[in-house]
């Protein structure tokens, strides 16, 4: 039994493929039925997105799942395996269980911490589960990673700072302005920089943008990529008097904007606040325009601190997260172990509840006088024997299922309460159990031997007492 | 009454407890520390009410004739509207700054002994109502204050260019400033509201109206500076770094008007 992924990314395939693989919502139910026709996939999850495709599954036998599933991709893309293989990446256990959870919280995305990405990751799960290609594995574990996305977006903030210069100004702009629509921006300059600049600011919200620039086509030009207005040279202190915020990034050497010319502006627009971003090299503004009342003037190095300053908030918001997922994956491990050893209780509990039933039969047919009071006395009583015997070992057997995150104790108990594999069997829901901790093992083994083996193993694992164990699915 | 001062004086040591822990929030986030900091302030705001309780039980009306009675209510308001605002409306690091200004109240009012002044000629209703507008009003500029200083706080940064965690979630400018504007607009009316039903109740006990005393001129000029201040608001709107420093001395206006001028007057005693 193994949890896998098998897909690609943008950090791993370039558009042209990731596009050719991408599996589009119409096609999505027919994929997972033919998942579910198959008997080397057990259980399956598709997540489809522009920058990603990556399928999530439970197989029996990890060489024949990979095999199948990247056989599947290369089909998509009418590629030979071969071909695809570098731009896969293929995580078994622990580091599919934790890969999703990164993706889901953002930290695998372009822009980390994005929160898109959730909702894609919990409809994949969705259509998964209603299609019938999920099971116990799959749903728990979607679960507990849509759970770790949500809180990273609730009790962190990571993706909520800029870290590209243009986008820091954006940024300074809402710690002024608050909500940028209805702001207006002068774009002094249209250059590269102002033209990203603006973009940024048209997607903050700003609807009214001015470009002014020396020549005056070009400022046509860019004005009407972004629905703004283009100003003439000569205008420009009328326009500075109107705006809000200005970006300047003209290819000037001296200063384009005096102290005089701002400081007038400043006058015109009744002291309101005045943010100047200059990002030119040479500056354009002169730097003595901070000195004046509600302006807020920044340059180029003051963006690339603000940069600086989120880039190191951003990891250590990622730390909290990643801090998340070891948790989750912690959690979702003892998850695992408990269902192992749930059936053994089950199983052990029943034996118990038989040999008192047997008991009670037999003291009915010796003590035939009894009143039905007095059997109920009884019976309360004996049941109390069983229950009291059993408390302890079955509570040492969920700790040292959890603690050891292992199955082979649960031979070893087994055996102990004389408890079969059909036994074991018979109480366990799911299908994913013993299908292959049991079997794989020959039987006809004696107890002493069975304590011997795995006394054994206890020795080979010395990591078993010094770190956290996880579940062997997730080994 | 010996068991609501040791009910205080425990509320005083959770309160500064829980006003440290929110600086160190402030400074490096931890949600851990956010949480306990909260928890203390539960405990603060329980211990504030069952006082308030106490007090309404055992003189058998509302807790509003002492000095001391009014300012705990007053700080009581304060954590509640932080709690509140800060649950729903997540403006982040309120309860920091609030709170160290209710801190303040309660130490005041817990340790200065100016309060023990019971006021004379309780005229039922009218009188509950003027104290109670008036201790609304000033929960209302207490948080233009608030934010007020939050603006500056975050004025500051942003001309000294420090890129810092307290920069980062501080909300604003113009909604700092906004925040500010709808406190005083809150404030406003119930100041003059409860000067109304002072001068009703003055000219109910005493016969006339009570124009001449130093508390009813002070708390007048004190409406008309918060008057002043919507105007020009409201004329030349948000953003002007000056108004908020006006709005600064406004909130000193109502410190001197409610500790200072009170014992200069007849019928305000300590108030």
């Amino acid at each position: 039994m193994h949890i896998m992924v098998v897909g690609l990314n943008h950090k791993t395939a370039p558009v042209e493929l990731r596009e050719r693989v991408s599996i589009s919502d119409v096609e999505l139910d027919d994929i997972l039925n033919q998942f579910r026709q198959t008997r080397t996939v057990l259980e399956i999850v598709v997540l489809s997105t522009c920058n990603r495709t990556e399928l999530y599954a439970v197989v029996n036998s990890s060489r024949a799942g990979e095999d199948f599933l990247v056989r599947f991709l290369s089909d998509r893309c009418h590629t030979a395996p071969d071909g695809l293989k570098p731009h896969l990446y293929v995580k078994y256990g622990h580091s599919a269980v934790t890969h999703l959870m990164k993706v889901a919280s953002g930290l695998d995305s372009m822009v980390i911490g994005e929160t898109q990405i959730l909702g894609q990751v919990r409809n994949a799960f969705l259509t998964a589960s209603d299609a019938g290609a999920t099971g116990a594995l799959l749903n728990q574990l979607f679960r507990k990673a849509i759970h770790v996305g949500k809180r990273a977006q609730t009790e962190t903030t990571i993706g909520q700072s800029a870290v590209s210069v243009s986008y820091a100004a954006v940024q300074l702009a809402k710690k002024v302005f608050g909500d940028l629509r209805g702001h207006r921006v002068l774009v002094v300059g249209a250059g590269k920089m102002s033209r990203l600049t603006a973009q940024h600011l048209s997607s903050a919200g700003i609807e009214q943008i001015y470009i002014a620039n020396r020549t005056y086509e070009k400022a046509e030009d860019l004005a009407e990529e972004f629905g703004g207005v283009a100003i003439s040279w000569d205008n420009l202190s009328d326009a500075l008097a109107e705006a809000d915020i200005v970006i300047s990034s003209t290819g000037s050497k001296g200063y384009v904007l005096s102290e005089a010319v701002v400081s007038e502006a400043v006058k015109r627009r009744h002291h309101k606040p005045f943010m100047l971003i200059d990002i030119a090299v040479p500056r354009d503004i002169e730097p003595s325009v901070s000195g004046l009342r509600n302006v807020y003037l920044y340059d180029i190095d003051d963006l690339e601190g603000v940069v600086a300053a989120n880039l190191a908030e951003r990891q250590r918001q990622a730390e909290v997260v990643e801090r998340m997922i070891a948790t989750a994956l912690q959690e979702y491990s003892e998850w695992l172990s408990e269902q192992e050893v749930v059936p053994l209780i089950a199983a052990v509990r029943a034996k118990g509840t038989a040999i008192q039933s047997s008991v009670m039969e037999s003291l009915k047919r010796k003590l035939p006088d009894l009143t039905e009071r007095e059997l109920e006395l009884i019976h309360k009583h004996t049941m109390s024997i069983v229950n009291q015997l059993l408390r302890d070992p079955v509570q040492n057997m969920k700790e040292l299922a959890i603690a050891s995150g292992g199955t082979e104790h649960v031979r070893v108990f087994a055996q102990l309460f004389g408890l079969t594999d059909e036994d074991l069997r018979k109480h366990s829901k799911e299908s994913w159990l013993f299908a292959g901790a049991l079997e794989n093992e020959g039987e006809a083994k004696g107890f002493t031997d069975l304590v011997k083996q795995w006394r054994n193993q206890l020795l080979r694992e010395p990591s078993a007492q010094s770190k956290v164990t996880l579940h062997p699915v997730l080994r | 009454m010996l068991s609501s001062r040791l009910v205080i004086d425990i509320s005083v040591l959770c309160y500064a407890a829980s006003l440290v822990l929110l600086f160190v929030d402030a400074i490096q986030p931890r949600r851990a520390v956010n949480r306990t900091a909260l928890v203390l302030l539960f405990l603060v705001f329980v211990a504030e009410t069952f006082v308030l309780l106490h007090r309404l039980q055992t003189s058998g009306a509302v807790p509003v004739y002492t000095s001391f009675d009014v300012m705990l209510l007053l700080s009581w308001l304060i954590l509640l509207v932080a709690v509140v605002v800060n649950t729903f409306f997540r403006i982040d690091l309120v309860l920091f700054f609030a709170n160290a200004l209710g801190f303040a109240i309660v130490v005041f009012d817990a340790f200065a002994h100016v309060g023990r002044v019971v006021y004379t000629a309780r005229q039922g209703d009218v009188l509950v109502l003027h104290i109670t507008c008036a201790i609304l009003s000033y929960a209302a500029f207490s948080f233009a204050f608030v934010f007020s200083i939050m603006y500056l706080v975050q004025d500051k940064f942003l001309r000294e260019k420090r890129w810092n965690r307290m920069y980062l979630r501080l909300p604003s400018l113009e909604r700092l400033d906004t925040y500010a504007f709808r406190s005083i607009l809150v404030g406003f009316p119930f100041l003059l509201i409860a000067m109304i039903l002072g001068a009703i109740w003055g000219k109910l006990t005493l016969g006339r109206f009570l124009f001449m005393d130093p508390k009813p001129l002070a708390t007048t000029l004190l409406w008309m500076m918060y008057g002043v201040y919507l105007i020009l608001r409201l004329r030349s709107g948000w953003g002007t770094s000056k108004l908020i420093w006006y709005n600064v001395i406004c909130f000193t206006g109502v410190i001197v008007n409610f500790v200072v001028i009170g014992s200069f007057s007849l019928f305000h005693h300590t108030l």
